[in-house]
């Protein structure tokens, strides 16, 4: 009976850990696919000298099908004036960005563990700056 | 008791693994961050030229420019402050080392020259700009901290002008 009881008592904390790996697993198969996907569109703008409304629609629409999550619920500020490169290096003449990727969950079973919802839940975000390598003569 | 010591076995070993398993994925994803900055360094290093140079055919980069344009890419994007150490909130705990190796008309000639650095390896035929990063041990905790590198380059490739194109 006393075996039982203490099964029954570890058996919750037990369960954790392959639901922990499972949750860490898929934070890191979405944050890295989530790299890929942010790295092309951000090196289009570099390419292009800014986000363009194209290039912003493609990133949104990619991420809202692989992700399956809402464009609003993601952070995206970046840069859309366009930046031209000169002959010597400004540093202010360069493309931002912030692209945030909500993660659902960090920990399994947060409520066995009183964490609240709220603060079970954040962003992966991608935030720098890249140099443009639109020429003036190009417009 | 036997279930109690067996589950707490179970519980150490696999907080340990979870541990581990956590330090490899961001140590992954610090890497592919690591990687997709040393590209884009090497491709900011390399747009700018020697217009002097370049204004008598030899295509010659501008260095100093080149190297400021790439360091701030890295000093933006890693979180490093101007000697390249990194700010609070950064993954990376040690002082980078970046170097970069610029291969234009004043260096390269009619032979390839072959770039290696680890694994990398790269046939250089075209002006060519190589950035390499050293951003020291990795934070694992449960194992040997693994050294962190990464090595891009950004070439300028082109076709050579058909001599007919001259005679329009």
């Amino acid at each position: 009976m006393k075996s039982l009881i203490v099964t029954i008592a570890i058996l919750p904390i037990l369960m954790f850990f392959p639901l922990q790996n499972t949750v860490q697993n898929i934070n890191h198969y979405r944050t890295t696919s989530f790299n890929n996907i942010a790295y092309k569109h951000i090196q289009i703008a570099r390419v292009e000298g800014h986000f363009s409304d194209e290039n912003i629609e493609e990133l949104l629409d990619t991420i809202e099908e692989v992700f399956f999550i809402d464009r609003d619920d993601m952070i995206v500020n970046v840069t859309t004036e366009v930046m031209y490169r000169g002959e010597e290096f400004v540093e202010t003449e360069v493309i931002e960005y912030e692209i945030g990727l909500p993660i659902d969950k960090f920990i399994a079973m947060h409520r066995f563990f009183n964490v609240e919802d709220e603060d079970n839940k954040g962003y992966y975000v991608l935030r720098g700056s890249v140099q443009s390598e639109r020429l003036e003569m190009e417009d | 008791m036997l279930v109690f010591i067996l589950g707490l076995a179970v519980t150490i070993v696999s907080s340990f693994g979870l541990v581990m398993q956590q330090d490899h994925h961001i140590h992954q994803t610090q890497y592919q961050n690591l990687k997709f900055y040393s590209e884009e360094a090497s491709a900011a290093a390399a747009q700018y030229l020697d217009l002097e140079e370049f204004s008598e055919g030899n295509f010659v980069f501008n260095q100093e420019e080149g190297r400021k344009a790439g360091e701030s890419i890295i000093r933006e994007n890693l979180n490093l402050n101007e000697d390249l150490e990194p700010e609070e909130g950064s993954y990376f705990e040690d002082t980078f080392e970046v170097e970069f190796l610029f291969y234009d008309d004043t260096n390269l000639d009619e032979e390839a020259i072959i770039y290696s650095s680890g694994k990398f390896h790269v046939v250089i035929t075209e002006p060519t700009v190589v950035v390499r990063i050293n951003a020291g041990d990795s934070r694992h905790r449960l194992i040997e901290p693994i050294k962190i590198m990464q090595v891009s380059a950004h070439s300028w490739e082109g076709e050579q002008i058909p001599s007919s194109f001259w005679d329009n």
